[in-house]
């Protein structure tokens, strides 16, 4: 399990994130949500211990060090991979570092969506690339894969693709952390939603608790932001007025 | 030693091709230069109305041999430099720090497949000047050639000398100490940068190195200052990598 205590973090005096608690058992699925600014990313960017931080992240009870940083995976929209290697070159490259390499899946993802073996990973199209990105997260043989909107730019169908490939093919030990602003796409998908705003966690559910209540999760965010559905409307009246009065 | 050697080969990937291309480049421009120049026929005057054909060194310096290495340094030195960087996006320190071996490791087998690329553009520049030295003896009147001109010529011509120093063990260490600290330093440079910090010494380590060259043979006591200041950077350089090892996984990175 991955646990979050008082965690902060902040950019000169820009608060990112301010006594964070988050625990994450084995085998869940959950979106990280949040505007942004939020929080999201240096929250995963904390975790994996990218960023210097307050407070503390364990695994399984352990400070998250060199010795058990393979148990964790990162897919990012900024591509953790080397430009210049192909698929099949991150492949070899990838087996010798990271000794769980799943070879099958690796092929198997490949193959599904079509990714070209041989050319330079810098080379793709920018669908191309995040499939590539989330594909080798996916392949490390990682218990815990952070996942940071790893599907900005990709279609809608391109994604759907990838979340029923990923119900497929995790393992129930697998973890995925999710941060992404697909509230509705990624709603069937998750287990579990937390909520960040202005740096703080503000809400935590799972999505079995909301269908209990009979609520979405856009519902659910809505209130926990106590969005109010008036403010567009309002805006473009005044709006519209002020064009009328000029 | 297979998880090094393959980071070893990641650099090697990364660049490869392109260094490759680089030398192949430098071989074309430095063959049509020096043919241009041979085509010339030039000549040196020994007496009022007597004239000779001019020595090699005469040649390499009308083709401008010299400025086509000094180039070729640089944008080798700038090709090394980027590949460790991200600054073209993506974050591939984010991998690097996850590997079985340390992000401060990684750098270090960087900086030795960076100084074997220079090591291979010298290689490549010795080869080519000795090569247009025997096309220069094929070429010129045996009148006024022999065995010992290559030879002369590597003593008389800074840029020649520089390349090959013969016995001069002092002008060896600089070049050598050279290599070793531009190899460092350009694979420190993406190191900093993928850290959110600034990495001048691989650009301190060029300047001084392309003011100094070329410098006239028998200038012991420059060549072991200079020595002396690569090696200074290089351990510097090292210190700064050990300290940041001990330091563990996290890093300086400010900001996103």
């Amino acid at each position: 399990m991955i646990e979050v205590k008082n965690l902060s973090k902040s950019y000169g005096k820009k608060e990112a994130l301010l006594d964070v608690d988050l625990a994450l058992p084995q085998g869940e699925i959950v979106g990280l949500f949040g505007e942004n600014g939020a929080g999201k990313t240096t929250l995963l960017k904390c975790v994996l211990g990218y960023l210097r931080h307050q407070g503390t992240v364990t695994l399984d009870g352990q400070p998250i060090t060199r010795s058990n940083i393979q148990r964790l995976s990162f897919a990012t929209c900024e591509h953790s991979f080397f430009p210049a290697l192909s698929p099949a070159g991150h492949r070899d490259f990838y087996r010798m570092h990271f000794p769980r390499w799943r070879e099958k899946r690796f092929q198997g993802l490949m193959d599904f969506f079509e990714l070209p073996m041989d050319r330079a990973a810098g080379k793709l199209s920018t669908g191309q690339k995040n499939q590539l990105e989330v594909i080798l997260a996916l392949c490390q043989g990682a218990d815990y894969i952070l996942m940071d909107e790893p599907f900005a730019g990709n279609d809608v169908f391109n994604r759907e693709d990838f979340y029923k490939v990923l119900l497929g093919i995790l393992e129930p030990t697998e973890t995925v952390l999710l941060s992404t602003h697909l509230l509705e796409e990624v709603e069937h998908f998750i287990g579990r939603a937390v909520l960040l705003r202005q740096g703080r966690i503000v809400g935590d559910v799972t999505t079995g608790a909301l269908e209990d209540s009979g609520k979405t999760l856009m519902d659910y965010v809505k209130e926990t932001y106590r969005y109010r559905s008036d403010r567009v409307r309002k805006a473009l009246s005044e709006l519209t007025g002020e064009e009328e009065d000029g | 030693m297979n998880k090094h050697l393959s980071v070893l080969g990641l650099w090697a990937r990364q660049t490869m091709g392109r260094v490759l291309a680089l030398l192949a480049a430098l071989a074309a421009a430095e063959t049509a230069l020096f043919a241009w120049a041979l085509s010339r026929g030039l000549t040196r005057n020994i007496m009022d109305d007597q004239t000779c054909p001019a020595p090699v060194e005469d040649l390499f310096d009308f083709a401008r041999i010299s400025w086509a290495y000094r180039i070729a340094v640089v944008l080798l030195f700038v090709l090394l430099l980027l590949s460790g960087t991200e600054l073209k996006g993506g974050r591939l320190g984010y991998t690097l720090r996850r590997l079985r071996i340390s992000e401060e490791a990684a750098v270090l087998w960087q900086g030795g497949y960076n100084a074997l690329c220079f090591l291979l553009l010298w290689a490549v520049q010795a080869a080519l000047v000795l090569g247009f030295c025997l096309w220069y003896a094929g070429t010129t009147d045996p009148a006024y050639v022999s065995g010992q001109s290559a030879f002369l010529a590597f003593y008389r011509s800074g840029f020649l000398h520089g390349l090959l120093p013969l016995a001069e063990v002092s002008r060896w260490a600089r070049a050598f100490a050279f290599f070793l600290a531009l190899g460092l330093a350009s694979a420190m440079f993406g190191y900093h940068q993928r850290h959110g910090r600034k990495g001048i010494a691989a650009f301190i380590i060029l300047a001084l190195a392309l003011m100094s060259y070329g410098t006239a043979p028998g200038a012991a006591g420059l060549d072991w200052g200079m020595s002396f200041l690569f090696a200074l950077i290089s351990g510097w350089q090292l210190f700064v990598l050990w300290t940041a090892w001990k330091g563990g996984l996290a890093d300086a990175e400010e900001g996103e």
